[in-house]
């Protein structure tokens, strides 16, 4: 049986990690400094109150990442044999899932505003002596909260995707596209000066209708990984082609005559099961030794790989089915 | 991955652009939605007036008090004229909601159910900070705790809500100046009145206008008027009220 490899990453991905990790920190400070910067200039404005929201959610995904990153690399223990690797999976689930109910709630709550013609009001702030229109004030503070974060999601979707880590991934995609968010509330708030009581609000339903978005597209991901979906990468719509190879590899084994291989995602790493038809029952141990040191060899997701001899494969077999979901 | 790079960091900043030049090139916004400030200027300020002395009083059809004094000069500036509509804080939140009245006044403070939310009709900032203290007769002994006591006010309003909440028995008395019990009242009060401060000063009260929701423009013109004449409310107060 292949045990796991403790920690999880090779030298070189760990570098990775420490930048992904100081990257994550960056994001938290940021984030939380815009959502004190907006809140200072919050106002009535529904779009300025729904980019907050946006902002204040996006705490979420570094925070998941950070906490994840404490335990998931913690060795198995006798309570969880498995390890910690699945908590990954989860803090993506509850981001996922945040942003999913929020964005349902703000949409709905802009909505009705359409609806009941409610008009923003925005009063004006004394600074040193004049009496300056908040809104004007939110458009810097909006753009504080939008531009950095467009240049940090993209530098973390490169160490997403070497990592294999969904979580950071979800995360820098939605500060990527922060800045639609902030843009659509500058929309809003413009429109509120022009007297267009409607701009707020219909900036605040397309803002929200992206947070829900977001927010379904990383349930689904985060559903389907729990439920032990087969790999995918870390976009989630290819199936890892990892699979195949340690299919074919460990078909190719002179000794081995039939595979059967399941995997599985947990967190950044694969776990799973192959079980093989030997064509030579001699020598079978170091043989299977040899082959999980090979499949280990191969690439350093694959982290917990249990392969078993057997006469004949399982008759009725939907494991192999390659269709990927999310 | 580079060409996309570009594009993708080159949108944002010429969203920004085209905002930055939209903003500089404004100088009257924002704009109200249902043009209030346009109409008043050199029109009729309506005013929904709620009485509450001493910021509003209604007499014989003529409106006195710190707020209607302060709005009379805000309409002479804008070279208006004040009509006054007396009735309740619902009905005029109403009126405010059709936009059917133009400024809502009743000595409203940032707590005031009904106008305080921001629900029914939008609220300036507060544009005079006032506190109550308690005082007693000349003669009398002062004392450190209003718990338990009999404390005089002029009626069951919101200064006898904050003496409630102190714990004491809020007594409304038609003439405080002579009253022969402690009193909650203002400072200036205290000391024409001959009464003596025990110290105890009830939450401070921020005074705010109402205006109908969403009209901006009009909304920051009232607050800029109010804001520079914060000494003169404090003068119409003293001269009010005592």
């Amino acid at each position: 049986m292949g045990r796991a490899r403790s920690p999880e990453l090779p030298p070189d991905l760990q570098r990775t990690l420490r930048r992904a990790r100081r990257l994550e920190w960056l994001t938290f400070a940021y984030m939380a400094s815009a959502v004190v910067l907006l809140a200072l200039v919050l106002g009535s404005s529904q779009a300025m109150k729904t980019a907050w929201i946006e902002d204040l959610l996006g705490l979420i995904p570094p925070l998941a990442f950070l906490v994840a990153l404490r335990f998931n690399t913690r060795g198995p223990t006798k309570r969880f044999p498995y390890g910690f690797h699945r908590i990954v999976s989860i803090g993506h689930l509850c981001s996922a899932l945040a942003l999913f109910v929020m964005g349902a709630y703000l949409l709905v709550e802009s909505a009705l505003k359409l609806i009941t013609m409610e008009y923003p009001t925005i009063n004006s702030v004394e600074i040193f002596g004049h009496t300056i229109w908040l809104g004007w004030l939110m458009l810097p503070a909006l753009a504080y909260s939008a531009l950095p974060s467009v240049f940090l999601g993209r530098m973390k979707i490169p160490l997403a995707e070497e990592l294999h880590n969904k979580v950071l991934y979800a995360d820098a995609k939605m500060n990527k596209a922060n800045w639609l968010t902030a843009g659509a509330a500058m929309v809003g708030v413009v429109g509120i000066g022009f007297g267009l009581w409607w701009a707020d609000a219909a900036a605040a339903a397309i803002i929200s209708l992206d947070i829900t978005k977001d927010g379904v597209s990383n349930l689904r991901r985060a559903v389907v990984d729990l439920m032990d979906q087969a790999p995918t990468t870390v976009d989630g719509n290819d199936p890892d082609p990892l699979r195949d190879k340690l299919a074919s590899m460990l078909r190719g084994l002179d000794w081995v005559e039939e595979v059967d291989l399941r995997l599985r995602e947990e967190g950044q790493v694969y776990f799973g099961e192959a079980l093989v038809v030997p064509s030579d029952e001699t020598d079978i141990p170091e043989k299977v030794e040899d082959a999980l040191e090979r499949a280990r060899g191969l690439d350093w997701r694959i982290h917990d790989l249990a392969l078993t001899p057997v006469r004949e494969l399982p008759e009725t077999d939907e494991r192999n089915a390659k269709i990927p979901m999310g | 991955m580079n060409g996309y790079a570009f594009a993708g960091w080159r949108d944002p900043c010429l969203f920004l652009l085209a905002l930055i030049a939209l903003v500089s090139a404004s100088c009257d916004f924002p704009r109200d939605p249902r043009g209030t400030l346009e109409r008043v200027q050199n029109g009729t300020m309506r005013v929904g007036i709620v009485e509450n002395d001493p910021w509003t009083r209604m007499e014989a059809g003529h409106a006195s008090g710190v707020e209607v004094e302060l709005l009379k000069d805000f309409a002479r500036e804008l070279g208006a004229e004040a009509s006054f509509v007396p009735s309740t804080t619902p009905e005029l939140l109403e009126a405010a909601k059709e936009a059917e009245v133009d400024v809502l006044i009743g000595g409203f403070a940032s707590t005031s159910p009904g106008v305080s939310e921001g629900k029914e009709a939008g609220v300036t900032g507060s544009y005079l900070t006032t506190r109550f203290v308690v005082g007693v007769p000349p003669g009398t002994s002062g004392f450190d705790d209003p718990s338990g006591r009999e404390i005089a006010v002029e009626r069951i309003d919101g200064t006898a809500a904050l003496l409630k909440e102190e714990g004491a028995v809020p007594v409304p008395i038609d003439d405080l100046s002579s009253a022969e019990m402690p009193i909650a009242a203002y400072n200036w009060q205290l000391e024409t009145w001959g009464f003596e401060s025990t110290g105890i000063e009830l939450p401070e009260e921020k005074h705010v206008m109402a205006v109908p929701l969403g009209e901006n423009g009009w909304l920051v013109e009232l607050e800029r008027f109010l804001r520079a004449h914060r000494t003169e409310a404090k003068e119409l107060l003293r001269e009010e009220s005592t």
